[in-house]
């Protein structure tokens, strides 16, 4: 199916509304609560939408449809291990009540107040890394889909997204939260239409049943069974379930919404929600890509695979509309995540820095210009970056840089209350040290022209480098405040 | 393994149900509390 007028019209409407409602709130803006956390004025349904608007952007649907296309059905194990991480939080409150209620604006604040300025900076650095790291694959998997949805030549793409870019950083930088809220709920309207729609598309192709028949010989049954399957399996389980919960309560964009509520009552109800939506984020995508690869075969492009099928099946009008709903999921992504790594930048970096800390409006200053600074540095490493493996496992790799030393932190810091600062920083180190060498040591073979393994990869196996990575944070964390709190207890001390 | 095929099936009719479920309610109650935010930010 090719881009008809009533498609284009859709699409150009919708960004026209999302840019004009993102920039008209920009009055509203006073102080740096209203601009980081909304003035905390986020309520049940508006915190369900930006939440999941937030989480659930291009690059999501990209590498879950990717996930099902080379793995099957047993990639839906991600989903069921993230919605029962948010859903277990929902109901027992843990970690979140307690940081709602301390009146922060970022979770690297914590660090600051529980254990030390030095702490709270390191963690900022370490989080700073993991995002603006992340960040440069969402232009690349954005510019991917682009070229294979709307087939449109390649030379054009590095344009096409840096005007997105420019669009989002504009009317992040005006608006912060509130413009990001707001674009946020239109963004989830078109989404969750588009979403569900094309989903019943895909699967009406077969017949629901006859489409699970037909990747059952397609992929065997490993393609169904995550225990068995080479890529997962119980180290994965493992992995991905310390990785799930951290994602709750360590991810600035998550933490920036629970931050951002009237009371922690809403945000058990918001992730109660999320938790059940986040089912459908991570299934949708992944049926699109089991379509793809039934449709094209399992041996063609599995990152192209999903726009590729979606351009082929989607009538006209549909295409506009999931076209406007796949840019409303970059966009809302894009602009929250410039807008956390921003206020950490500032926040918890700059600011424990400097001997005078900043004026409010030097706050909002800084932030605006650390913006433009993050979009800068998305569009070189996005142009230049090539990924090796699957874009999720890139992003878990990346992100475990500061999870892993995050979680022991922020959970042991709220409820043990022998957690020490020498403990803090023992689990920051020794929970960034196998992903962050191995990251680094991928960059440094990638700049040097070479496309091989580094030492790191060769180590041991993914699952089992990114699960160890939390056991030595947690061993840090313990180790470091018996040690430290023997000492401080001698005579002389 | 025909479990896992059977366990998928019920899990996504589940999340799909859900997932439409939960967005309808949210779009139609995300408009006025939109509003309430606009409004008190104004104040």
């Amino acid at each position: 199916m090719t881009f008809s007028l009533l498609d284009g019209i859709i699409v150009l409407l919708y960004v026209a509304a999302a840019v004009w409602a993102g920039i008209s709130v920009r009055r509203r803006v006073r102080t740096i609560s209203d601009f980081l956390v909304a003035g905390r004025r986020l309520r049940y349904h508006l915190g369900v939408a930006t939440l999941v608007a937030t989480e659930l952007g291009l690059v999501t649907m990209m590498y879950f449809a990717e996930q099902g296309f080379r793995f099957g059905f047993a990639a839906f194990i991600i989903g069921v291990i993230w919605a029962t991480a948010y859903l277990v939080i929902a109901k027992t409150g843990f970690v979140v009540d307690r940081l709602r209620m301390m009146e922060i604006m970022t979770i690297t604040e914590f660090f600051g107040r529980r254990y030390s300025k030095g702490v709270r900076i390191l963690a900022a650095s370490l989080l700073i890394v993991a995002g603006i790291l992340s960040l440069g694959v969402f232009l690349k998997l954005g510019a991917v889909f682009i070229v294979h949805f709307l087939g449109i030549p390649e030379t054009s793409i590095h344009v096409t997204t840096t005007i997105l870019l420019i669009v989002v950083l504009a009317y992040t930088a005006l608006g912060g939260m509130i413009s990001v809220v707001l674009t946020d709920f239109i963004q989830f309207i078109f989404l969750a239409i588009g979403m569900v729609l094309t989903t019943m598309l895909v699967l009406s192709g077969q017949g629901f049943v006859g489409f699970f028949d037909q990747a059952m010989t397609a992929y065997g049954a490993a393609g169904f069974d995550p225990i068995d399957h080479p890529e997962y399996g119980w180290w994965f389980i493992a992995y991905w379930s310390v990785f799930a919960v951290s994602g709750c309560l360590l991810w600035q964009p998550v933490a920036q919404r629970i931050l951002s509520s009237e009371h922690p009552g809403i945000n058990r109800f918001i992730f109660r929600s999320t938790g059940m939506m986040f089912l459908g984020r991570a299934f949708f995508p992944i049926v699109w890509g089991i379509g793809a690869a039934l449709m094209f075969g399992l041996d063609s492009d599995a990152s192209a695979g999903m726009p590729r099928l979606l351009a082929e099946i989607l009538p006209v009008g549909l295409l506009g509309l999931l076209t406007a709903g796949m840019f409303a999921a970059m966009m809302s992504t894009d602009s929250s995540y410039i807008l956390a790594w921003s206020s950490i930048i500032v926040q918890d970096f700059l600011d424990p820095l400097r001997k005078h800390t900043f004026t409010d409006s030097q706050r909002l200053q800084a932030t605006r210009w650390s913006i433009g600074i993050i979009g800068l540095l998305m569009l070189v490493f996005g142009i230049w970056y090539e990924l090796k493996d699957t874009a999720f496992r890139y992003l878990l790799d990346v992100t475990t840089v500061y999870y892993a030393g995050g979680l022991p932190a922020i959970v042991l810091g709220l409820y043990w209350k022998c957690s020490t600062t020498a403990g803090a920083y023992a689990a920051f180190i020794g929970g960034a040290l196998l992903p962050l060498s191995f990251v680094i040591e991928d960059i440094l073979l990638q700049a040097g022209g070479s496309t091989g393994q580094g030492f790191i990869a060769t180590l041991m196996p993914p699952n089992v480098r990114g699960f160890t990575s939390f056991a030595l944070g947690f061993a840090g964390l313990f180790l470091g405040s018996l040690l430290s709190s023997r000492t401080s207890q001698q005579p002389g001390h | 393994m025909e479990i896992w095929k059977i366990i998928w099936i019920v899990a996504l009719i589940v999340a799909f149900l859900g997932f439409v479920f939960i967005s309808s309610k949210v779009i139609y109650r995300g408009f006025s509390e939109m509003r309430d935010l606009l409004r008190g930010l104004d104040k």
